[in-house]
């Protein structure tokens, strides 16, 4: 290791505690989610540092972009940036009496700074060291029918947790389409927002889309995958949203359905496979990366879909 | 300092990090900012120790686990907004302060 | 150290130089209109240097081209950003700094 990169590693770390620490103890709630976003994106830089080129798009995408978007529109709805309860720590009455020292904020240090200590001497015995599972991959990656191994492990080895991380995607969508008050999507502002915001999204648009479709073909060989390219494509579809582009009638009815696309189709598969004879996601032999590759096209679909989505709920009251 | 033990150290600090602000803050959209940082900081753990071998690629099902983790993040605080939207409509307050201060 | 590997790290270092010039002139200009022009301008020449010095370690023509491509797109974003900006920080009635 070249002592350049640590040190660059060095002021990567110091650098994400000390954005970490500043968006959560700022006054200004917009200075905290402006913080919290430049933290996602450092984040995304210290996956690359990591050799983990997969995690680096998926949080450049979700995290530092989605993510963002949200936390600023949730703001705008609440309708303040300073709120007295965001700045100091307050101790709450049930240990009021207990003496000054046994406040709720000096236990939570307290068991922070043991909990940390803890961890880290876990760390330093040895009592992480292991095998890892690299090796077991390397070993069935010829029978997994992609050659990128984190998407061998999401939709072969494992594809049993990545059923279920839909269905999660799917009920929190649920959830928040419920908690809307009205049944009918928002209206779109008529016409477009701003002639240079929609010149660029109809720019960029088509290019999102191209640099998705690529992601999703990439994921088989390269770092890239049916999350990563419905993040991109779910950012096209909030850009589109953004610029004040109505989708037609169609689209809007055909929503519901491309919201449990991926998760539908992945089950089907499950259960197909299963009725056939094979364990519980087990592909035939041979045909793997053809089944992989239309379950992630359904899978990056609908992630797109349901990202948008989450994106654009509106709870009636707040800011149209 | 190898960039393994580093960074998990970074993520055990953003852990702890979060946990005191999640617990600290009253205003819930900090709360939801600091469990998000939380979840940093175990995938920062989480992808730090998917380096400590020396295989000819980084252990891939720790990369997978943060991918989903990364994914149900942002289903969750996207739910968590939303609730706290309704909360912030039904009470007018951004916060669940039970001692009558806010 | 070859040539071009000398000349990619002095493009890098000099697009390294340039977004520090942004950084300072969004820390000491006065107001938003004057921080936007210094972010935008040197960030983005920051960017094609560093881009410039990326391409001549590129390791075939089509990570050239992908680097310049991501260059292009950033120079199409910030700008659009940087518009938005500004025409919101006008319409909010954010008056540009006149020198007294």
């Amino acid at each position: 290791m070249m002592p350049l990169s640590t040190l660059f590693d060095a002021l990567l770390a110091a650098l994400l505690v000390a954005l970490a620490w500043g968006a959560l103890s700022s006054r200004d709630l917009f200075r905290s989610i402006v913080l919290f976003m430049i933290f996602g994106i450092l984040s995304a830089m210290a996956w690359a540092r990591l050799d983990a080129p997969d995690i680096a798009l998926a949080e450049a995408a979700i995290g530092a972009g989605l993510t963002g978007i949200l936390l600023l529109d949730t703001l705008g709805a609440l309708g303040e940036r300073n709120r007295p309860g965001a700045g100091p720590v307050r101790e709450t009455d049930a240990f009021a009496g207990w003496g000054r020292w046994l406040t709720l904020r000096n236990a939570v240090l307290g068991a922070s700074v043991f909990g940390a200590g803890v961890a880290a001497a876990a760390a330093a015995s040895g009592l992480t060291d292991g095998e890892g599972l690299a090796a077991a991959v390397a070993e069935s990656i010829g029978e997994a029918g992609v050659s990128n191994p984190v998407t061998a492990v999401l939709l072969n080895f494992r594809g049993y947790d990545t059923l279920l991380e839909v269905g999660v995607m799917l009920l929190a969508v649920i959830g928040v389409l419920s908690l809307r008050a009205t049944a009918k999507a928002p209206a779109s502002p008529a016409g477009p927002l701003d002639p240079q915001l929609s010149a660029y999204g109809r720019l960029m648009a088509p290019v999102m889309v191209l640099v998705a479709g690529y992601l999703l073909y990439a994921g088989a060989h390269a770092p890239g995958g049916a999350f990563q390219a419905g993040a991109v494509l779910g950012g096209a579809l909030v850009l589109l949203g953004l610029c004040g582009f109505t989708p037609p009638g169609r689209l809007q009815a055909a929503n519901r359905g491309l919201l449990v696309l991926g998760f539908c189709v992945f089950l089907l598969a499950a259960v197909a496979l299963t009725a056939a004879g094979y364990s519980l996601l087990e592909y035939p032999a041979g045909r793997a990366g053809l089944w992989i590759f239309w379950i992630e096209a359904a899978l990056g679909l609908s992630t797109a879909f349901l990202l948008a989505e989450l994106v654009s709920s509106r709870v009636p009251g707040g800011r149209p | 300092m190898s960039a393994t033990i580093l960074f998990s150290l970074t993520g055990i600090a953003l852990f702890f990090i979060g946990l005191f602000h999640l617990i600290a803050r009253e205003h819930l959209l900090k709360k939801i900012l600091a469990a998000n940082v939380m979840g940093s900081g175990v995938f920062l753990v989480l992808v730090s120790l998917a380096r400590r071998t020396d295989g000819p690629y980084p252990d891939p099902v720790p990369h997978a686990l943060v991918l989903t983790g990364i994914v149900v993040t942002v289903s969750a605080t996207a739910l968590a907004l939303t609730l706290l939207r309704r909360i912030h409509k039904e009470t007018g307050e951004p916060t669940l302060s039970e001692d009558g201060r806010e | 150290m070859s040539i071009v590997e000398g000349l990619s790290g002095v493009l890098i270092v000099a697009g390294g130089f340039f977004f520090l010039a942004g950084t300072a002139g969004l820390l000491r200009f006065p107001d938003i209109y004057t921080r936007l022009h210094a972010l935008t301008k040197a960030d983005n020449l920051g960017l094609g240097l560093v881009v410039a010095g990326l391409c001549l370690r590129a390791r075939s023509w089509a990570e050239a081209v992908t680097l310049i491509a991501i260059w292009l797109v950033v120079l199409l974003t910030g700008s659009t950003a940087c518009y938005l900006v500004a025409r919101f920080a006008l319409r909010s009635g954010i008056r540009p700094w006149r020198h007294r």
